[in-house]
Order: structure tokens, then C-alpha cells, then sequence
């Protein structure tokens, strides 16, 4: 009780809640202009969380993401551009709302769905965190090393788009991970004799990379056309009534939400077409979805700001990300001193809690913030690529430097860049090359460690009940897809 | 002649202009000091909590730089090929005594102008609060017969020798009890809790908060002699083991820094850890100061540098 108590200290500090204000107007902004995602939001706040406190540092990601996930709304709604990939999944909703004269409705409903469905990812955050926390605390190297193969494999597997191009990047991602001295021999591997580099790629200049500059290049390559926003109507009207019609959305989306983005590797994105894909078959009138329909809107609405929450349970519990916002927490989190896993629960609970406070707030934020770029974002979205383009670049260039002081985080941030570009521009999702890139070090260490306790006899990863439950849910990931093949091929054959 | 007197004094400017660095006094600008290890670490903090009162007493803001990876060699390689002006100094901590010893660079004290030690972190000897060891006594007899493991860094590293070191002081072998690597005092307390090891020889500070949750139990420090933030805790002599086993930490800067500012550097350093700030906030973390100086420092780092190299052979990690 005290660590809870102590925690509301913490959050009600003046800087705290000044960092949160201020990184949830960045957020809500950089979501409301088309191209600049929440994740890459995340990856440009880093370097500035540099100067700050644990709990501000926290804060200022967990504000700055809820804000953009929802504010990514706003362009998909007014022009039919979803801002982040997380709003793609009722864009068409939200636009044809908007063009049959009432654009501050459909915002209205992506503002409370937003609200509701991250408080309801915060409270399951705070129930089941540290429930998990309590058990995890048992966990040891065998354990781990099923939960980062189980991380991996739903990141190839989940991942949006094909299957084949997911491994792809998730076998570069691992491949990243081998460079630098190995953590158990302290054999230097892929270094070229470069003192850089057995270091390892640094994870912070690699993820900006590879979120940040793809969107530049491509700004320099493509040009939008240009289109004139609709006017904005009084926000709230119609808001209650809709919302108590359409409260069963609102719940399940929050709560699918939640869940899916705890699964490690599947974020607010894939939670927000999941979603839409639910609330479509159990509505009573599923032509209607893609037309100007409200539940789509309001279940995956809620569904991706869910997500956002729960994806930080096995970011804290086991330090395995749960999305790619996540997975640069985890780079944040070593930095300031807080390792990620059960044994922060035990160390410094009020650091969790307050982190858990200062998510909620900024959930609560989303309705006054909501309604003041709702009514600002005509002119937010007139701004030319032109103008933001070059100061996402400065952005990248200091924050890749300031990591580790060194130019050769600028060299890092630069080549992974283009790999990510490479990446998009063939369709290869970039979020299992990040988790690879992450995880890949635990699995091999965890795999090695383990190897070392049992001499070398591999019975170990099934010896404890756990490990077991868990190299078991392992194999049932990778066996399904491969059972999914099987059985059309079946149905195939039988109808030929 | 108003031309000769304008090159003149052109000259003479060029002239001041050129020795200006030798007869400015030492330090004109701020001082950058690399920190191998990670922000917030160990290392880390021992340096933020001493560059407070350094600044003070050298008169310059000091910038306290992290370069992390390859285990300290990237940091360490940074410190070496630093220029030796006294402008950018550096964290070493004890893997300089053995970098190349155990083949991953070619880094030794001799790499470096050692102003002092700063602090020590002594290893220790914790078991999980379910295992049924109570004393130093009973965790060797039971590691002579075998099965038991132990953690707490890497291999070679610190906490892998002071192991290997107690166990040879107790007269077994040094790879008695089996070293499993761990990335820091964290993980390794982790599997701990979780049964997947049987010792850890990290640092009691390291060890204090999972002790104060009932998770683990702490029972020697590897000191010389008992520490005033553990005056329960007894020393590994007081079992009859005389074996002893320090982390520490020391103010460097690369080799060939000349002698003016080397002395600077020390009498400023010698008062900024003297001061009783400096000297609180570490002991307030149950880190040991100490402050041995340039001499006495580059001596024990070279018989620091053998003993490893003895035990790093008995382990088969030599190169």
C-alpha cells in the first residue's frame, strides 16, 4: 500500500505532470500529421528522455504514445490518410462519417473509444502485472529462453502481411543481434576488427533508423496531393447517446485490445483490425461496416489504445516488448537503472506503480487534449510535408549521437534507415526485425546459460512444469500455420 | 616600418597564440570523463557521485560520458586513444587488469596514467532464502562434493574469480562450483530466487534489496574486514576462508599525460573525495572509499593484474 501511496507522490510531482502534459500535446500533434506514427514519436522523445528522471522519462513515452495512437485518427477521418497504421483499420468508417457533414462526430467517437479502451488496458496493466510479476520471480534461464522463442515466433507469425516476409525480417533482426562480442565466450563476431562494433549495433540509433527515416525518404520521393479539411461542428453532440447504444463495443474492443497487445510482437495495429473483425461479425448489420458504420470505429478505437497499455505486461513482467514502443522502453528502462522483470516489482515497486499512474493520466488527457486538436487540426493538416521532413531528419541525426556520444551512432541510424526503407518499399514488416534485434540477445544467452547448468543435456528446457507449459505453447505456434497450409491444401484436393 | 612593426606584431600574436595551450593553466575548459559501463550502473554512479565534488575542486564542468559495450572494451578503448592533455579522463574499473589476459584486447594498466582508486565494491556470498545453507561453512563443504553453481557476471569476470578464488582459498579447485555467466548482479539474483543457481558472489549492495524482501539470504561479504553498511554480516576470514575479493573503481586517463596535470589532476581529485559529500553519498549506498593515489594504485593495480592472471589460467580462460 505504501509503494502505491508513495508512487502518487511521485506522479504528482510538478515536473512529472509538466513532462506528461507537454509529451502528450507532442504526441497528439505528431499523430495528427499524416506519416509521422506514434512509434516513430517514441524513438525521436529517447534522446531527450535522456535528461530526465525514471518516472518523468516513463511518462513522457507512455503520454506521448496514447495521445498519437488516438490523434492518428484525425487525418484518416478528415482525409481518408490514416496518421498511424493503428487508425487503418476504420479509416473508411471514419471518413465516410465525416463526409456526410459530420467530421467532429466521428472524431468524437474515436476520442471516448480511445479514452475508455486504454483505461481499460491500464487497469488490466495494473491487475495482472503484478500478479504475473509475483510468479515470474521463478522463472529462470530455461524459462526465459521459451518466452523470448514464444515472443519471436508470434512476431514472425502474427505480424501483418505475409508470413514468409515476416520471417525474413525477423531473421535480419537476429542476424543484428549476433554482432558484437557474444555475452557468454566473449568471442568478438561480425566485428571487422572495429572497436565500434563489439559493442554490439546500438538498439536506440538501429530502432530510429529504421521507424523514422523510411517516412523521410519517402516524403522526398512521393508527393500527396493536396486536399482542404472539412469544418468542425460542436464535438460533444450526440457523443452520450451513441455511447450508451454502443457500450458492448467499447468494453470488448478495450478488452481484445488489451489482450492481443500483450501477445509479444502483435501491437495496436493488428489489435485494431482484430477488432473491427469482431465487432463486423457480431453486429447485427456487418454490411454496413466500410460505409460510415459506428461500432467498427468505436471497438477498434478503443481496441488500439487498449493495446498500447497491455503490451507493456511482458515489457515489465519478463522485459520481452509486447510492441515496438515497448521494445525502445526497454532500451529506456536499462538506461536509467531499471532492469526489466520481476525483480523491479520487488525493488522498486513505487516506480511501477507510478508508472502505471502516469498512464492513466494520460489516458484521462485525451478528452480535453482530444477536443482541443479536433478543433485545431484544420490547420495542423495544412502544413506541407515540406516543413516537417527536415527537422525529422535533425531529430534522427542528434538523437542517434546522443546515445553514446559517438558519430558512429549516426553512421548506425543512417544504414539502418535505408534497410528500413528497403524494407517498406518491398512490403517486409519492420516490427519483427526490431524484435529480433531485442530478443535475439536473450535467447541466446538464456539457450547457452541453460546449456551450461545441464552440461549440455537438452532434456533441461522440458524439466521444470513451466518450461514446459511454455515449450509446448512454442511448438502449437509453430505447428499452426503449417496445420492452416495442410488443411487448404486438403480442401483443395478434394474439390478438384 | 609601419609595415615591419604591423608583421611584428602579428608575429608575436601568432607567437602567444600558438603556446597558449602550455601556458594557460590547466584546466581552462570543461573535462570529460568516459564511463565504460551503463548509465545508472555501479560504475556509473560512483563517478556522477565523485564528479560533484571534482568539478568543485578542478574549478571546470565535468561531462561524465557513457560509452557502453563489448564488455568495457569499447569504453576503454575510447579512454586509451584519447588525447593525454588531461581534458578527458576515464572510469577504469578492474577488467583493465585483464583484458589481455584473457585475449579480448590488447588494454593493460600500462595503457593508462592511474590517478587512484575511488571505491571498492566487495563480492560476497548470498544463497536463496529457501536453500538450506545458513553459513560460509556449510555453502563450501556442500560446493567440495559437488552440483553446486554460482553467478553474478560474466565469465572471468569479477564475481566469477572471487568464487573461484574462495574455493581454491578453501582448498578445492577453482572450478569447484560452476560458473554460469549472467549480464550483472540483476539476472543472476533473478535465477537465484528461481532455483537456477545455487550461489551468487556478487556485491551484498547488489544483493540488499531482494535480502530486505525475504528472497535471498546473505551470508558473507568477501572484505577484509566487516563493512559499516553490513555490520551483521561476517567476513569470509571469520570462517577460516582467507580469501578476500574487491570491484573497483578508479580514476584514469590515458597513457603520457605530462607530470604538471597529472599532479593537478590528483590533489583535485584527492580533495573533491575527501570532501564529506562524496563521502556520504557513497557510503549512504554501502560503497567503500578509498583513495589510494597515483603510486600506490598503479602498484596494486599490477599485482591486482597477476592474481587474475593466476586464477584466469587455474579457470582455463588465459589466452
Amino acid at each position: 500500500m505504501s509503494a502505491i501511496a508513495e508512487a502518487f507522490v511521485l506522479v504528482t510531482q510538478p515536473e512529472v505532470i509538466v513532462t506528461i502534459v507537454v509529451a502528450s500535446l507532442l504526441g497528439i500533434i505528431i499523430g495528427a500529421i499524416p506519416g509521422l506514427t506514434a512509434v516513430m514519436g517514441v524513438a525521436l522523445l529517447v534522446p531527450i528522455t535522456f535528461f530526465m528522471d525514471p518516472v518523468p522519462a516513463i511518462s513522457a513515452i507512455a503520454a506521448l504514445a496514447a495521445m498519437a495512437i488516438f490523434s492518428g485518427d484525425i487525418p484518416g477521418t478528415l482525409l481518408r490518410i490514416p496518421g498511424t497504421p493503428a487508425s487503418a483499420a476504420y479509416v473508411d468508417d471514419g471518413h465516410a462519417i465525416s463526409k456526410s457533414g459530420r467530421p467532429e462526430y466521428a472524431l468524437g467517437l474515436s476520442m471516448i473509444s480511445a479514452c475508455v479502451g486504454g483505461v481499460i488496458g491500464v487497469l488490466l496493466l495494473m491487475t495482472a502485472a503484478p500478479i504475473l510479476a509475483r510468479f515470474a520471480t521463478n522463472f529462470s534461464s530455461v524459462e526465459y529462453f521459451w518466452l523470448a522463442l514464444l515472443g519471436l515466433s508470434c512476431a514472425a507469425i502474427i505480424s501483418a502481411g505475409s508470413k514468409i516476409k515476416g520471417v525474413l525480417s525477423l531473421l535480419f533482426g537476429l542476424w543484428v543481434a549476433t554482432i558484437g562480442i557474444d555475452a557468454v565466450a566473449g568471442q568478438p563476431r561480425f566485428t571487422f576488427g572495429s572497436i565500434e562494433l563489439t559493442g554490439g549495433v546500438s538498439f536506440i540509433p538501429a530502432m530510429i533508423g529504421m521507424f523514422a527515416l523510411p517516412e523521410v525518404l519517402r516524403n522526398i520521393t512521393a508527393r500527396a496531393k493536396k486536399q482542404e479539411p472539412p469544418t468542425m461542428g460542436p464535438v460533444f453532440r450526440g457523443l452520450g447517446t451513441a455511447m450508451r447504444k454502443r457500450w458492448r463495443n467499447l468494453l470488448r474492443g478495450g478488452l481484445t485490445g488489451s489482450v492481443i497487445g500483450a501477445l509479444p510482437g502483435a501491437g495496436a495495429d493488428i489489435a485494431a483490425w482484430v477488432a473491427y473483425a469482431i465487432a463486423k461479425r457480431r453486429s447485427k448489420t456487418p454490411e454496413k461496416f466500410g460505409k460510415g458504420h459506428d461500432e467498427g470505429l468505436i471497438e477498434a478505437g478503443a481496441a488500439n489504445n487498449g493495446a498500447l497499455s497491455g503490451a507493456w505486461v511482458p515489457t515489465l513482467v519478463f522485459g520481452i516488448p509486447g510492441d515496438s514502443i515497448t521494445a525502445i522502453v526497454i532500451g529506456v528502462l536499462y538506461l536509467k537503472g531499471l532492469e526489466p522483470g520481476p525483480i523491479i516489482f520487488v525493488k522498486t515497486p513505487e516506480l511501477v506503480y507510478a508508472i502505471f499512474f502516469a498512464f492513466l493520466m494520460a489516458n484521462l488527457l485525451l478528452i480535453p487534449f482530444g477536443w482541443a486538436i479536433i478543433k485545431a487540426s484544420r490547420h495542423l493538416l495544412r502544413i506541407p510535408p515540406a516543413y516537417f521532413a527536415p527537422v525529422v531528419l535533425a531529430c534522427c541525426i542528434v538523437g542517434s549521437y546522443a546515445i553514446n556520444n559517438t558519430a558512429f551512432g549516426v553512421l548506425t541510424m543512417l544504414v539502418f534507415g535505408i534497410v528500413g526503407w528497403l524494407f517498406e518499399e518491398n512490403e517486409i514488416p519492420i516490427a519483427p526485425a526490431i524484435l529480433g534485434l531485442v530478443l535475439g540477445g536473450m535467447l541466446e544467452f538464456n539457450f547457452v546459460t541453460s546449456m551450461l547448468k545441464s552440461q549440455g543435456d537438452i532434456a533441461i528446457f522440458f524439466s521444470r512444469p513451466v518450461a514446459a507449459f511454455l515449450g509446448v505453447c512454442v511448438l502449437f505456434v509453430w505447428i499452426f500455420p503449417v496445420f492452416g497450409v495442410w488443411r487448404r491444401r486438403k480442401i483443395k484436393g478434394v474439390r478438384t | 616600418m609601419k609595415l615591419s612593426t604591423l608583421t611584428l606584431s602579428a608575429v608575436a600574436a601568432f607567437a602567444a597564440f600558438g603556446t597558449n595551450p602550455v601556458l594557460a593553466e590547466y584546466p581552462e575548459r570543461p573535462v570529460t570523463v568516459i564511463v565504460p559501463w551503463g548509465a545508472g550502473g555501479g560504475t556509473d554512479t560512483i563517478i556522477r557521485i565523485f564528479a560533484i565534488g571534482f568539478e568543485e575542486a578542478l574549478g571546470q564542468p565535468i561531462n561524465v560520458v557513457n560509452r557502453t559495450g563489448g564488455s568495457g572494451v569499447v569504453g576503454h578503448s575510447a579512454i586509451t586513444h584519447s588525447r593525454a592533455d588531461g581534458y578527458t579522463l576515464g572510469a577504469c574499473t578492474s577488467e583493465i587488469t585483464y583484458f589481455d589476459t584473457i585475449g579480448l584486447a590488447p588494454i593493460t594498466p600500462e595503457s593508462f596514467d592511474l590517478v587512484s582508486r575511488l571505491a571498492e565494491i566487495p563480492a560476497g556470498v548470498t544463497v536463496s532464502a529457501d536453500s538450506p545453507y545458513n553459513s560460509v561453512q556449510e555453502v563450501v563443504d556442500a560446493a567440495k562434493k559437488g552440483g553446486l553453481s554460482a553467478s553474478g557476471s560474466g565469465l572471468g569476470g569479477p564475481w566469477h574469480m572471487a568464487i573461484a578464488g574462495m574455493m581454491k582459498s578453501a582448498g578445492g579447485d577453482v572450478n569447484t562450483v560452476q560458473f554460469i555467466p549472467s549480464q550483472g548482479g540483476a539476472p543472476a539474483l533473478q535465477d537465484l530466487v528461481a532455483d537456477g543457481i545455487s550461489i551468487f558472489s556478487g556485491s551484498p549492495i547488489e544483493a540488499r534489496a531482494l535480502a530486505s524482501a525475504g528472497e535471498v539470504k546473505m551470508l558473507a561479504i568477501m572484505a577484509d574486514e566487516r563493512s559499516p553498511a553490513f555490520p551483521d554480516l561476517p567476513t569470509l576470514k571469520e570462517s577460516d576462508v582467507d580469501w578476500s575479493m574487491s570491484n573497483w573503481f578508479s580514476l584514469c586517463a590515458p597513457a603520457g599525460l605530462p607530470e604538471d596535470i597529472k599532479v593537478k589532476i590528483e590533489t583535485a581529485a584527492k580533495k573533491a573525495h575527501g570532501s564529506t559529500a562524496v563521502q556520504e553519498a557513497l557510503a549512504q549506498r554501502g560503497i567503500t572509499p578509498v583513495f589510494d593515489g597515483s603510486e600506490n594504485f598503479t602498484t596494486f593495480a599490477k599485482g591486482f593484474a597477476s592474481e587474475a592472471k593466476s586464477l584466469l589460467t587455474d579457470l582455463g580462460l588465459a589466452k
